[in-house]
């Protein structure tokens, strides 16, 4: 939806006298919420006029940052939520946050899914020996962040860039006049309906010249309907024989420039050739709609039904002739959507993907070369665990050097697993804990009573000195 | 300009062509013209290439055009929309390819070299056997919790927005809170400065309203230049247009108004299918309006502006307290239709509050400038609490999502002797590790669960079953324990910084699995 005005807080307005009688302090709360709900405009001012952004030389370093932040700024600060459509065909208008509320998007993106699944990775990174596994963490920053960033900032950017290569290859002018976006198709089909000749030799002038004439050329395009030779040929010869003089008639626009220059150098030219060209397509038309209408009666008469219905359902398989640029257009913009879209699955979807299969493999390669090869003695920290090198570690030396050996995981944990075992159902064989009080021994007893097998797979840290290695 | 016989033909009759039987060229279409019109033509292969007399598309342009309407189908809809836009990425970007790798990471290998029933078998009994043992190996839970957070959440992010908003519509300025705040502003102060001229005294009553409404939608559509101008013939063949012309656009617009506020307020009364009917024929009258005046009147200087009419609204700029000035401002049809209605309920709640004896001190200016305010206020405050609300729902889905206390993708990949994970590890020897990745779990992990749970009801540190690989012993987080409130490193506990948010009952497992750490052969006493 487009947003017609440009707000400026620092000019007097018509409404600025009107109050509407609220009290002072209502009168403050309705300027903030209309401050909130046009904040991108409060921020372009304050880039502009505040810190004079615009002023600044080109090569000025400054400027850069300043634009980068207002850009970033001016998308967050949006936050008007204007379009409500329906989609799926389900009878609800949907509230879209896009557009003037990209600003709600990010928020709701990037803190109700990059931030809520860094944080539960690093919430449930946490390892038995008191380390931090930040893996899922990394995981969650380095997807989500790049691929909401691309949800939010890379799809028009997807758009643009490989529809320029479509502008090219199908010789039409897909940005309008010094556009940054793409014309929609919607904007396209409003477009190129060539009605009068002065829309014709407009879209000779704008850069449609070449997609004009392969339009024409092309039978796909500015060709017979199927149906019409099926059901009458008298009439389909007619209409070879109009489509042939059309092309002929436009056959010397191609030896023109397609700058503008030289169009309107050619006005006479122009002008000529666009007058016949839709006074063509105009006798076509009337051939294509009385062919339409005579069969919507036959169909009507044989199948049953409304003939409007009929017409309607003929219409689209029988297009316009006017409106043969508008399907050009409009078939030749859905290869650069492609491969807009083939590229944002790539780095949307599988690049960060094998990205971060790729690191967390190496990261993990790394960590077991270490374990493997620990590094020397003398690199060690002074307090560091020699079953664990590199494994800084702090002991509460005071208590328990004075005190027997106290674990204090453990009372509650035996006093569970006896709870469960007394509820008699479990086969579980009776985990032997060392005692708190006297400290605890290795015996072969306790060994075979649960023993310590890979399955159970016990930390690597007693793993170095397991007889089972 | 040679024109070949052939064409003259019907295209049953006319030869084959080489080549037509491995489908490049259609039976029966025509030899293309080889002669070229143009110089360009020999030169250059993007070059217009003009004259063929080819009227059928060959079976290759036939599949192109084919494949480039399809395309234009999907990609209309998700490019101008873009909640269909979002959810066709989502599903290939995201729910695919994110689904999958949760799938296979972590997944236990398989070796078909070494499995034992692979013997004597071939062909797809061999596939299938070998398919259903990759299938068994698959990471499952990993796989589940990527399957409903991503596919829950990218729904959440319009779902409620929507539901608030509907909410929000029945309330005050009903569909008024869905404009566009710098338009909503323009319509009414360019409506309050023509409600100068009323007197206060005058009242609201839906015949009066609609006069007020009237006389604003023409003075919106009061551009002098489409109002003298005589209306164009539309030449679509099924056009809405064609049986409202009038003599001039200006006629023609003042009979559209009428008939748009007739209908608005007939929609209010009672909302019958036929009203609705003509609403949407007065958007398409209005929209095929613009455009053919556009087309008409202004076709080089309105190009790509085709849609778009000049609408007669307050320069905000220039207009003071004592002066209004207008100017045109350049505005979709569509939208501008759009904003009728919605404003539409903008003025019937202003009729509402014209009533209230709190209110009767206000002029109809700044009467308009409460309401406005009013709805303004409160889009903002539907804003805030949609984000909100939508961000929390987010955060807490994640969490309803990601229930396991460990991360499943890295379950072979264990740091530091972690055992959240009762299944064969990389750490584990590696004659083990083979014997454990090539034979599949006895058991699934929910079976293995449910096993658990049945073993130990009521506990929530129970431990796993010991040498089922899948065990998810740290499941069950342990009570909370002050004296254990650390984590334990051989036997002593490990001072850690605390962190915000996490405390000892998030962190999952980790004194079940000092447990197991505990290994008898292993300990030794501690380090004093």
């Amino acid at each position: 939806m487009s947003r017609p005005v440009s707000f400026n807080p620092a000019q007097p307005h018509f409404g600025q006298a009107l109050d509407g009688g609220l009290s002072p302090s209502r009168r403050q709360l309705s300027r903030l919420a209309e401050g909130f709900l046009q904040a991108d405009q409060h921020v372009d001012h304050f880039f502009n006029q505040t810190l004079g952004l615009k002023k600044m030389g080109k090569g000025n370093p400054l400027r850069w940052v300043g634009q980068l932040g207002q850009w970033v700024l001016g998308k967050f600060g949006k936050q008007d939520m204007t379009v409500f459509k329906t989609a799926f065909g389900i009878p609800i208008r949907f509230a879209i946050p896009t557009g003037a509320a990209v600003g709600s998007l990010m928020v709701m993106m990037y803190w109700g899914l990059a931030y809520a699944r860094a944080k539960r990775g690093y919430d449930r990174g946490l390892m038995p020996n008191g380390q931090r596994d930040k893996r899922e963490m990394w995981d969650a920053i380095r997807r989500d962040v790049w691929s909401i960033s691309l949800y939010i900032f890379g799809i028009g950017w997807a758009e643009s860039s490989f529809a320029k290569l479509s502008e090219k290859l199908a010789g039409i002018n897909l940005f309008g006049k010094g556009g940054q976006s793409v014309k929609t198709y919607s904007d396209l089909a409003t477009n190129s309906r060539l009605e009068n000749a002065k829309v014709f030799a407009a879209h000779l002038k704008h850069g449609n010249r070449d997609g004009l004439l392969w339009a024409a050329q092309n039978n796909a395009d500015l060709g017979l309907p199927k149906l019409v030779r099926q059901r009458n040929p008298q009439l389909a010869d007619k209409l070879v024989a109009l489509i042939k003089e059309f092309r002929q008639v436009l056959s010397p626009l191609d030896k023109l420039d397609t700058k503008a220059l030289n169009m309107d150098r050619h006005q006479t030219l122009v002008t000529k050739t666009s007058e016949k060209a839709v006074e063509l397509l105009g006798k076509m038309d009337v051939l294509r709609n009385s062919f339409v209408e005579s069969e919507a009666k036959v169909l009507a008469a044989k199948q049953g039904g409304a003939v409007a219905d009929h017409l309607a359902k003929l219409g689209k398989q029988v297009p316009e002739f006017r409106d043969f640029f508008t399907n050009y257009t409009k078939l030749n913009r859905s290869p650069a959507d492609l491969l807009g879209f083939l590229a944002l699955l790539v780095l949307i979807g599988y690049a960060p993907i094998w990205f971060n299969r790729w690191w967390t493999e190496r990261e993990y390669a790394k960590y077991q070369s270490q374990k493997r090869h620990p590094q020397p003695a003398m690199d060690r920290p002074a307090n560091t665990n020699p079953h664990r090198p590199g494994t800084v570690q702090l002991q509460l030396t005071s208590r328990h050097l004075s005190t027997p050996v106290v674990e204090p995981a453990f009372p509650k944990t035996q006093s569970l697993s006896q709870q469960a075992l007394l509820t008699g159902l479990s086969p579980l064989p009776r985990p032997v804990f060392p005692s708190p009080l006297q400290g605890f021994q290795p015996s072969l007893t306790n060994v075979t009573a649960w023993p310590p097998t890979p399955q159970n797979s016990f930390p690597d840290r007693f793993y170095a000195l397991s007889p089972l290695k | 300009m040679p024109v070949s016989p052939l064409d003259n033909q019907p295209l049953s009759q006319r030869p084959l062509q080489a080549g037509w039987q491995h489908g490049l060229v259609a039976p029966g279409a025509p030899r293309k013209s080889t002669q070229a019109l143009s110089k360009a033509n020999a030169t250059d292969a993007l070059a217009v290439r003009f004259g063929s007399q080819d009227l059928s598309p060959t079976l290759l342009q036939s599949m192109g055009r084919s494949s480039k309407k399809f395309l234009a189908g999907v990609f209309q809809p998700a490019t101008e929309n873009f909640l269909v836009g979002i959810m066709i990425i989502d599903f290939f970007a995201v729910w695919l390819p994110r689904i999958w790798n949760a799938l296979t990471r972590g997944a236990y290998e398989y070796e078909p070299n070494k499995d034992p029933k692979l013997a004597g078998k071939t062909g797809l009994d061999r596939k299938l056997h070998e398919w259903t043992e990759r299938a068994k190996r698959l990471n499952i839970p990993n796989g589940i919790e990527e399957t409903w957070r991503e596919v829950l959440s990218g729904p959440f992010l319009f779902i409620w927005p929507t539901l608030f908003f509907s909410m929000a519509k029945r309330g005050y300025g009903q569909k008024a809170v869905e404009m566009p705040v710098p338009t909503l502003r323009q319509f009414s102060q360019t409506f309050a400065a023509k409600m100068k001229s009323v007197p206060a005294h005058l009242g609201a009553t839906p015949e009066e309203m609609k006069t007020y409404n009237r006389a604003f939608i023409d003075h919106l559509l009061s551009d002098t230049t489409t109002h003298a101008r005589p209306m164009v013939k539309p030449t679509l063949h099924q056009s809405e247009l064609a049986k409202h012309l009038k003599p001039t656009y200006g006629e023609f617009f003042k009979s559209w108004s009428r008939q748009l506020v007739d209908t608005l307020h007939q929609l209010d009364e009672s909302p019958t299918a036929g009203a609705k009917k003509t609403l949407e024929s007065l958007r398409k009258q209005f929209v095929e309006a613009v455009e053919t005046y556009n087309r008409h009147y202004r076709p080089e200087k309105a190009f790509f502006n085709y849609d778009k009419i000049r609408v007669n609204l307050l320069d905000s700029l220039k207009s003071t307290a004592q002066r209004a000035v207008y100017k045109d401002e350049l505005m979709g049809a569509e939208t501008f239709f759009e904003n009728l209605v919605q404003w539409h309920d903008f003025t019937k709640t202003a009729a509402a509050n014209r009533g209230k004896a709190a209110l009767k001190h206000l002029d109809w200016p700044n009467l308009i400038e409460r309401v406005r305010r009013n709805v303004t206020t409160l889009k903002a405050g539907y804003t805030v609490s949609t984000v909100l609300i939508t961000t929390a729902i987010l955060i807490q889905l994640t969490k309803w999502t990601q229930s396991y206390e460990n991360y499943e993708a890295n379950r072979l990949m264990q740091l530091g002797g972690d055992n959240n994970n009762a299944s064969p590890t990389a750490d584990a020897p590696t004659s083990e590790r083979d014997a454990a990745t090539t034979s599949p779990p006895t058991q699934t992990r929910r079976q293995t669960r449910r096993q658990t749970e049945r073993l130990a009801p009521h506990v929530p540190g129970a431990p796993g079953l010991p040498g089922v690989p899948g065990t998810p012993a740290t499941r069950y987080r342990a009570p909370y324990n002050p004296l254990s409130a650390g984590p334990v490193v051989n036997g002593l506990p490990l001072l850690t910084f605390s962190v915000p948010g996490s405390t000892p009952q998030n962190r999952g497992g980790y004194a079940f699995g000092a447990g197991y750490g505990m290994a008898p052969t292993e300990w030794k006493g501690g380090y004093r």
